[in-house]
């Protein structure tokens, strides 16, 4: 029993700092993304609060903080506050099941870089991907207004969609490491990087992380131009503030990482930077994943939603499954 | 067992935190009532629908009942894929042959439900 509650504790610290060093990192991405943007766009972006800006994000996240907490009339209350939650909750439990290397020996103490290392591991990451829809719907339904009913349903049809051919485009580095769990993924990468078969498969899940978290192209459920703000119109505060992080920030952070994992070989590279070379090559190849995510959106111009779901039908989807064929035939060939 | 109870413990600290955020957002923000804050954003004109919550004309029904089919179908295929590698040294034309016997019957359905238009956004 006392065993119990030293493990529970020990889990406990490591989990919030996990979950405070993800909103830091989260913090620091909002700095980053602006100031891309406004590079992008040739302007410079955040420049007062500290050098080049660098305060930025922690006045940002004060003044959401301190900002008046507004429920309108005419709202579902406790739907009102949990759709904030369940938007938050499901978008960080990804990280639970992620890992960013392999065990470290330091003092004599076992270290390990993740909170579990579980043998569904990516089918848990699908699941929590897909319980982040209901964030959404019931953000959309609690509202009681026009516009932001609207944007949840839209942004509904788009998840139903790339939920699929996101789990068929998983398919492949699965059957090649033979395993769910994402260390063994990363494990069975030492020589050749998964995405030498499954192409296709990477395709298939840029577009459906794009998707899956709302970044430009695929950004119907905000449309500015014709939703104000999509299902978080009526939000203000810091339950509005946990919808823009969880799913621009934390959603695209630990996705991307989970792209490097299953396409890109994880922590494997070159020792070439001494005993900490596989954080570094992990974070190196998760900075470029986010990076292509964040260059995406400032590109791009929107889709229409009837064009975004019959993307998602009728070409991701069978691309998803021609996939699966490649890579069985690659296997059988190659072993 | 141990990966599930760091998970569920890990689960309760982000529950927590998430909770924690909404509470003190609460408890520091100053309170301004105004008659007009919680009326629900309308362009800037009176309301003209009293309640959202009524029938929306949203397009993607058959849409929705396909997302279940092919979850469904991934649930078949996911057990498949973990064994493939080891069972195709074995055996390589059954487990070939077997999964893709059952993906063909699916695509001809997947055909059929495109040709009567249930793709589309109708």
């Amino acid at each position: 029993m006392e065993e119990l509650i030293l493990t529970s504790i020990a889990i406990g610290i490591k989990s919030v700092i996990f979950i405070i060093g993800m909103f830091l990192l989260a913090a620091y991405l909002t700095w980053i993304e602006r100031k891309f943007a406004g590079h992008v766009q040739q302007r410079p972006g955040p420049l007062h609060v500290g050098w080049h800006g660098l305060l930025q994000p922690i006045a940002d996240a004060l003044k959401v903080l301190t900002k008046e907490d507004i429920v309108p009339s005419g709202v579902d209350k406790v739907l009102f506050y949990l759709a904030s939650l369940l938007a938050f909750v499901p978008a960080i439990m990804i990280l639970a099941v992620v890992p960013f290397g392999q065990p470290v020996n330091l003092f004599g103490f076992e270290i390990k870089p993740y909170i579990t290392d579980l043998n569904v591991g990516l089918i848990l990451a699908l699941a929590f991907g897909s319980i982040s829809i209901y964030g959404v719907i019931f953000a959309g339904w609690a509202s009681n207004s026009k516009y932001p009913m609207i944007g949840g349903l839209r942004k509904a049809a788009v998840l139903i969609g790339y939920e699929v051919a996101l789990g068929f485009a998983m398919v492949g580095p699965i059957m090649q490491a033979g395993t769910f769990s994402l260390k063994g993924i990363v494990e069975a990468q030492q020589g050749l990087w998964f995405i030498i078969p499954n192409i296709l498969g990477f395709v298939v899940i840029l577009f459906a992380i794009l998707a899956e978290t709302g970044r430009t192209p695929f950004d119907v459920q905000e449309a500015e131009a014709e939703l104000v703000s999509g299902y978080n119109t009526e939000y203000s505060a810091m339950k509005f503030g946990l919808f823009p992080l969880a799913e621009w920030y934390i959603a695209t952070f630990v996705l991307s990482a989970i792209a490097v994992i299953l396409f890109f070989g994880g922590w494997n590279g070159p020792h070439i930077f001494g005993p900490i070379s596989p954080f570094v090559w992990f974070f190196l190849k998760l900075a470029m994943m986010f990076m292509f995510f964040l260059w995406v959106h400032w590109t791009l111009p929107r889709y229409r939603v009837d064009q975004i779901t019959e993307l998602a039908w009728k070409v991701m989807l069978p691309l998803s499954l021609l996939n699966i064929l490649v890579v069985a035939i690659w296997i059988m060939i190659f072993g | 067992m141990d990966g599930y109870f760091s998970l569920v413990i890990f689960f309760i600290a982000a529950t927590i935190v998430g909770v924690a955020l909404l509470v003190i957002n609460r408890l520091i923000a100053p309170k301004v009532p105004d008659p007009l804050q919680d009326y629900p954003y309308e362009c800037g004109v009176p309301l003209y629908d009293k309640t959202a919550q009524t029938t929306l004309d949203q397009k993607y029904y058959l849409l929705g009942l396909l997302l279940v089919l092919f979850d469904l179908e991934a649930a078949f295929v996911f057990p498949w894929a973990v064994v493939y590698k080891t069972f195709v040294s074995i055996n390589a034309g059954l487990i070939f042959v077997e999964m893709f016997l059952f993906l063909t019957i699916l695509i001809f359905g997947f055909i059929y439900a495109w040709k009567k238009g249930a793709l589309s956004w109708q």
